[in-house]
């Protein structure tokens, strides 16, 4: 089997519009978490009838990303994959021509796509009784960041578009990391990206009850839910020996994937299938649980899922849980459903890099149910060798990936 | 009547040319526009103009210039302005 490694990131998120705002805010420990004050919602829900809060991205400009033409059809959640893959190309310094075009795969992760888009057509249709833009469709379907990344990078190996709730860019590194281990591609753009949801979404958020409704406290006893993030996450996988004869910057290397499915409850998760996918990526990366020495974990806030992963990483890592440093970054950037899984492991990637373990902030009264090492309000420098980045979903599904420092 | 220059601006700015280039002569292959630009410049011209092109009116392939445009929207606002 093929060596992968990434050699280059890239991110926009509430934490930073580039990786390297992003990891400087993660390890201050600084929050992207403010109220959402977006002119849309007070004009399809009323002024004053959105107590919402976010982790939004701040001052992105469209327009000094993209022309008019092009930002006609692409939704914003595009956008951000867009902007996020050029950092992480340009970083890698990987040029797709000749025969490497064909051997280069998109794979990408997406939630719910265009959704602004999907909800303006909506809004317009019913709400306004105008007629719909022609582009809509181009814009919300679930494969347009992947396409429009193929197409920007001229990347003519497969592209897949991987869609599974909150694990969507987990997985997408995942299958990406598996296309290029198994030789059916040599290099792979991979990630994920999510915009806010749009007012008619984030009222089915609030409708499920699972939204915090001041700030976002993973595996604090105090801790209410969730709070909604959004960006994007890519990364350039290629084989070692690729990015050895090219010279390029060597990040980190991805050495397991694993998933699992809960074939339970859509929502309540299962220590048994978290622990199932913990265990796979371990078996897949050969490193025994003793190996591991910070788990991002997937760490929403809610009281389920905290109390539920803390069980499955007890279960599995056993004794060697308690010398694990843990943290859930979503505390920082929110949960940005199908970018999250690619930002943590951005995040993950930058602390073995590093050597430092990003803080779960906002971690004001220990939970006697977690009581594991969850890196409270500050980061702290520890040699990092093993790294896992865990992502669980609606609909029970699981994926976490192994990563090793490069040396 | 709408008069034929206020006509012009309204697709050179729906087609988003780029400035200088849009001539009547233009093809809108040379103004990088693409099937996709075209159906949205379209949809942008009938909402500022309040018309609409159906069926019959002309087919994508027609819109070859930027003068053909030009031409099926005035045709357009002639057939509207009978009507109103």
């Amino acid at each position: 089997m093929r060596r992968v490694v990434v050699t280059g990131v890239g991110c926009i998120s509430a934490l930073g519009r580039d990786s390297a705002g992003f990891w400087q805010s993660l390890c201050e420990g600084r929050s992207g978490i403010a109220p959402l004050c977006r002119d849309v919602d007070s004009e399809r829900l009323g002024a004053g009838d959105h107590p919402w809060i976010g982790a939004a991205v701040q001052g992105f400009d469209p327009a000094s990303h993209f022309d008019e033409r092009r930002r006609a059809v692409l939704d914003l959640f595009s956008q951000f994959a867009l902007v996020a893959a050029r950092e992480a190309v340009g970083r890698s310094g990987l040029e797709l021509a000749g025969a490497r075009r064909e051997r280069t795969a998109v794979v990408f992760g997406t939630s719910v796509g265009g959704d602004q888009s999907r909800d303006d057509a909506s809004y317009q249709g019913y709400g306004e009784k105008r007629r719909t833009p022609p582009l809509t469709i181009l814009r919300t379907m679930t494969n347009a960041a992947t396409s429009h990344l193929s197409i920007e990078f001229g990347a003519t190996g497969p592209s897949y578009t991987v869609s599974d709730a909150c694990a969507s860019s987990t997985h997408a590194a995942g299958l990406a990391f598996q296309l290029i281990r198994h030789g059916l591609a040599d290099a792979a753009i991979t990630g994920g990206s999510e915009t806010l949801p749009s007012t008619g979404l984030l009222k089915g958020w609030e409708a499920m009850r699972v939204m915090a409704p001041d700030t976002c406290r993973p595996f604090a006893r105090t801790r209410k839910g969730i709070v909604l993030g959004e960006g994007a996450g890519v990364l350039v996988l290629e084989t070692l020996s690729s990015a050895r004869r090219r010279g390029a910057p060597i990040l980190a290397e991805v050495i397991g994937y694993g998933a699992s499915s809960d074939a339970g409850d859509l929502v309540v998760p299962s220590a048994r299938g978290i622990g199932a996918a913990l265990r796979e990526a371990l078996r897949d990366a050969r490193v025994a649980p003793e190996g591991v020495d910070y788990i991002n974990a997937h760490g929403t806030g809610t009281r389920l899922n905290d109390v539920t992963e803390t069980r499955a990483i007890q279960e599995v890592f056993r004794d060697a849980a308690r010398r694990l440093s843990i943290s859930a970054t979503k505390s920082m950037h929110g949960h940005a459903i199908g970018a999250t899984g690619a930002l943590e492991l951005i995040a993950t990637i930058q602390a073995v890099r590093h050597g430092v373990v990003p803080p779960t902030i906002n971690y004001d009264e220990p939970d006697p149910e977690c009581d594991l090492d969850y890196t409270p309000n500050q980061a702290r420098e520890r040699p990092l060798e093993i790294a896992l980045s865990s992502s669980f979903g609606f609909g029970g599904v699981n994926g976490v990936l192994a990563v090793r420092r490069f040396q | 009547m709408i008069n034929e220059d206020a006509i012009f601006q309204t697709v050179v700015r729906a087609l988003a040319a780029p400035a200088g280039q849009a001539t009547p002569e233009a093809t809108l292959l040379s103004l990088g526009v693409s099937s996709m630009d075209l159906l949205n410049s379209i949809f942008v011209i009938e909402s500022e103009l309040g018309i609409n092109l159906l069926a019959g009116d002309a087919d994508l392939d027609d819109f070859q210039t930027v003068g053909d445009t030009v031409r099926i929207v005035r045709q357009m606002l002639e057939r509207a302005a009978v009507a109103s």
